[in-house]
């Protein structure tokens, strides 16, 4: 199976912090918050397309706000294959990283 | 609800609305919407309107990249169920693609056809200022239009008009006698020109140097195929050719001229060559071609109205002396092809009717074949009812059913489009044998032809697809799947009517056809008033002569048995004549009338059995009968000039004086025959002169014996190189000459023949899948009735009665169609016959027992089967 890619992985981990609470303008919110950038809408929702295609994670419908022009809410949460998704790009990661030492990446 | 300058951009919102299906959208312009109102707190509506605009526009890459991914998944999709359609059923499918073929093949060659014929004389660089001048003649009883005109006028014209930036004279001198290294060929096309030829017309040059290749006495151009024919692959830059016993140095190499050209040339020789300017200062004559080139800003019309009588600052006295106005007037070089109605045309013209008629036969093939579509897809639709049911049940709406049916339409012409352009290219050397044309495939990869192509996809797409795909999406899936939808319904009464329309066209082909072929017969088998049998015509041309020896000559040839009989004359019968302008001595108002001259020796008359209404024939003995450049001896007429010079009794004109325009000379009219067709007998006897003048000689008619054929042509051979030994021998045997006057019609039969033939190929192949398919739904009633009773024959009639209803309804639709038409094409012949009613009554009986072979094909097949095989799964 494929790994996911990096923004996938962090849609993913932001909707898991922000556990019963991520929708769109949440979920972009956090990874301003978390990165120090704005995000466009077109950059989150794609990936969180692909996510909700493979099951990673799922949508369910909300509350209607005013503040929405009265349209509904879109929760996110991380299924288990979501969890396993994730589990398993860390393990990725930790392997890459494992051979750098910090030492070799100080610049001064 | 709050103001709308409040809300987001309404443009932005319609197009994410567009883009997104509801419940996304719902979503996405909600999480939007939230922080659009944020910021538009925080930072102002216009700093959020702004950001709103960027988001979509971000966005934007993303919604096409799902779109067409999803449109792929669907379109191929769409494809495979149209590769599993054609597989399941490969006689449906190979039927349908044929005759969609066949159809288009017609489409793309009238389509090269009607292509070269509009564009004729259009890839001339300045043609929107190119005109070529032509002369109208007006004398009191003639209006006459000649597209050569006087020598004089170009010289003048650049002289008085700086409006004119160049002129060229072109004088087409038809065959030569051409000797390369001990070789000699008879070259026709060629022509002399001035050196401005090549900047007012466009000509491709390979070799050479296009302003100054005919700027000296004696050189000419050849075009590409020409130069190979006489020096292979070697360069002939500079080498040496006679023409005429004159040397010629050939200075230039030429792309060979386009099909596309009334002026079509092999050999262009410098004017300088014949220049001689007793000669070239008549302002009487019409010898030469002129064209010319304005300068960019002139309006031509104006300067035609200033230009026109332009002969009259030099020779304006004679003129109006003679009563004749002389005009010169322009047409556009691009016209000359179709517009151009005038004598002595450098190509014959075409005929803009002729061009659309045959455009119109294009399409009608092309229909049949579309329909033919239409009429197995819907007729097939029982069988795709299952799968609209199930598309629409999973959510395929109707657009998009439509969508499908109509690519599906799209993918199988652009397919059959593929096939056909393989078939032309294999067809076409074929066709061209038929047809007597001479289209080369390699012009359909010509720009022009690509659009062409994709035009008849569109229209057979775009128009086939239009009715099985509405049809085919208007089913109720419940309907379907509950196995309701009655057999082959759909559409009943729409393929009975194309296939009445298919036969309507096949019919009227046909009937045309055999009436164009019985025309060209009825003409061939008239007596045409002149004995045409078994004579063989040499003319005697380039430095061979016979003007000072014909009856010597005549004396050789007829010393053999073998030959029976000879005559010399300047022209023969179906062939070109002079015309000169007569006039009955002494009648004012009878001035000037231009009419045809044949220049015979007194054996002429007799050998070709002309018949003599009144007065005598001429006597060779009479030496006072043959005419020179100072006497005319005396004419004969026939009788159409005679009553043109007002004359009704025959009798009543002997011994009348004429005034001859060749040379002014005057004799008296000692005889008149009857009328014979020394033209084609497509028009009317047309006024003649004859006179006995041995300087105008110019072809023997020899009466063979054909039962010693071959000694006497031997003969003829032997004497002629004995006589001419520089000379080659040609000649011709008058009959099949004569014939050749037929040929346009004769190439319009045959090209109908030929569309007659794929136009019923098509409509039998749509007829036999009909056919297949009415007899596949009906297997098991077939099977029912055989059970009950009924017998072979009583079944075929039961399949075939309603496809030979429609025939006969389509005979009587055409007959009255083709009797009309044909009567009218018909009436352009001065011997024309009645229509009979035989071919359309062969025609009826052989459209009705093709399609009823086609259609008990299929039936028979169906009414043998046992009925236990048909019933078994019930």
């Amino acid at each position: 199976m494929q790994l996911i890619s990096r923004s996938e992985e962090r849609i993913l981990l932001t909707i898991f912090k922000l556990d019963q609470e991520a929708y769109g303008v949440r979920i972009r919110e956090q990874i301003y918050r978390d990165t120090g950038t704005w995000w466009s809408y077109a950059s989150i929702y794609r990936p969180l397309g692909r996510l909700t295609r493979r099951q990673y994670v799922e949508k369910a419908k909300g509350e209607s706000t005013a503040e929405r022009g009265g349209k509904s809410k879109y929760y996110y949460t991380v299924t288990s294959p979501g969890k396993k998704a994730l589990l398993k790009v860390r393990e990725a990661q930790r392997k890459i990283w494992e051979i750098v030492p910090d030492v070799a990446l100080k610049t001064r | 609800m709050e103001g709308r300058n409040n809300g987001p951009p309404r443009l932005a919102r319609v197009l994410l609305r567009c883009a997104l299906d509801p419940e996304e959208f719902n979503e996405k312009s909600g999480d939007l919407e939230e922080t659009f109102r944020y910021l538009s707190m925080n930072d102002g509506p216009w700093r959020a309107r702004f950001w709103y605009w960027i988001q979509i526009l971000k966005a934007a890459p993303m919604f096409m990249m799902e779109n067409i991914y999803w449109r792929f998944m669907m379109w191929s999709n769409y494809l495979k169920t149209v590769w599993r359609n054609l597989k399941r059923n490969t006689t449906y499918s190979m039927m349908t693609i044929f005759g969609l073929a066949i159809g288009m093949c017609c489409a793309l060659v009238l389509f090269m056809y009607v292509y070269e014929e509009l564009t004729y004389d259009r890839y001339h660089e300045n043609r929107d200022r190119v005109f070529r001048v032509y002369e109208v003649i007006t004398t009191p009883t003639a209006v006459r239009k000649y597209a050569p005109i006087a020598w004089p006028l170009a010289p003048a014209v650049l002289d008085k008009y700086p409006q004119v930036e160049a002129a060229v004279r072109i004088y087409a001198f038809g065959t030569r006698l051409i000797k390369v290294n001990q070789e000699a060929f008879y070259e026709d096309r060629f022509i002399f020109a001035e050196p401005s030829l090549f900047n007012i017309l466009t000509f491709e040059f390979l070799q050479g140097d296009p302003s100054r290749a005919l700027e000296r006495p004696n050189t000419l151009v050849l075009t590409k195929s020409i130069a190979s024919k006489y020096f292979g692959d070697t360069s002939p830059l500079g080498s040496t050719i006679t023409v005429n016993d004159q040397e010629y140095e050939i200075t230039g190499i030429i792309e060979d001229t386009p099909r596309n050209t009334h002026l079509k040339t092999r050999i262009i020789a410098s004017m300088k060559s014949i220049e001689d300017n007793q000669w070239m200062s008549n302002w009487h004559g019409t010898e030469t071609y002129t064209y010319l080139k304005l300068r960019p800003d002139v309006d031509s019309q104006t300067f035609e109205q200033d230009m026109k009588r332009i002969g009259y600052d030099y020779v304006g006295e004679l003129w109006t002396e003679w009563k004749s106005v002389h005009d010169f007037l322009l047409q556009p070089i691009d016209t000359i092809h179709l517009h151009s109605k005038l004598r002595y045309e450098l190509e014959t013209p075409g005929n803009l009717t002729m061009v659309l008629l045959v455009a119109g036969i294009g399409l009608l093939v092309l229909l049949v074949a579309c329909m033919n579509y239409v009429n197995l897809a819907t007729a097939r639709s029982i069988v795709r009812a299952k799968e609209v049911g199930l598309r629409k049940v999973v959510g395929a709406n109707r657009r998009e059913l439509i969508r499908q049916f109509w690519g599906e339409s799209f993918i199988l012409a652009s397919f059959t489009m593929a096939v056909s352009l393989g078939l032309l290219v294999m067809g076409l050397p074929f066709f061209n044998r038929l047809a007597g044309t001479t289209f080369d495939a390699m012009a359909l990869l010509k720009s022009s032809s690509i659009f062409a192509v994709l035009g008849i996809i569109a229209f057979c797409g775009l128009g086939a697809g239009i009715y099985p795909s509405l049809l085919l999406s208007s089913y109720k899936p419940a309907t379907i799947l509950r196995g309701a939808v009655t057999k082959g319904r759909g559409g009943a009464r729409v393929r009975k009517v194309m296939v009445i329309f298919q036969f309507v066209i096949s019919i009227l082909l046909a009937v045309s056809t055999l009436i164009i072929f019985q025309q060209i017969r009825y003409m061939k088998d008239q007596y045409p008033g002149f004995d045409k049998d078994q004579k063989l015509v040499i003319p005697v041309r380039g430095s061979a002569s016979i003007r000072e020896n014909h009856t010597q000559i005549k004396e050789e040839f007829l010393r053999h048995a073998a030959i029976t009989g000879a005559a010399a004359s300047s022209s023969v019968p179906g062939r070109g004549l002079s015309n000169f302008a007569i006039a009955l001595y002494g009648e004012d108002d009878r001035k000037n009338q231009g009419m045809y001259h044949l220049y015979i020796d007194p054996d002429f008359i007799g050998e070709y059995g002309i018949e003599m209404a009144a007065g005598r024939n001429f006597e060779a003995k009479m030496s006072t009968d043959f005419s020179d450049w100072d006497k005319a001896g005396g004419f004969l007429l026939n009788e159409a000039a005679a009553k043109a010079f007002g004359i009704h009794d025959p009798l009543e004109a002997l011994g009348r004086q004429l005034q001859t325009g060749l040379g002014g000379r005057t004799g008296p009219i000692i005889g008149v025959t009857r009328d014979f067709h020394y033209r084609g007998l497509q028009n009317a006897v047309e006024p003649l002169i004859m006179e006995c003048f041995p300087n105008r000689f110019r072809c023997i008619s020899l009466t063979l014996d054909t039962r010693s054929l071959k000694e006497g042509l031997t003969h003829v051979e032997r004497i002629w190189h004995e006589k001419f030994p520089e000379v080659p021998l040609e000649s011709f045997f008058l009959d099949a000459d004569f014939n050749r006057q037929y040929r346009a019609e004769e190439r319009l039969g045959r090209v109908a023949g030929t569309f007659t033939v794929m136009g019923l190929c098509v409509a039998c192949l749509g007829l036999l899948g009909l056919a297949s398919f009415t007899a596949a739904q009906r297997t098991k009633e077939i099977g029912i009735r055989k059970v009950l009773g009924a017998s072979v024959p009583g079944i075929l009639l039961l399949l075939s009665r309603h496809y030979l209803k429609s025939i006969l309804v389509a005979n009587a639709i055409a007959w009255p169609l083709t009797w009309w038409a044909m009567d009218l094409w018909l009436n352009r012949f001065a011997t024309q016959m009645s229509i009979h009613i035989w071919p359309f009554l062969l025609a009826g009986a052989g459209t009705l027992l093709i399609a009823l072979m086609t259609v008990s094909v299929q039936s028979f097949r169906a009414a043998i089967a046992n009925p236990s095989d048909s019933l078994r799964y019930e």
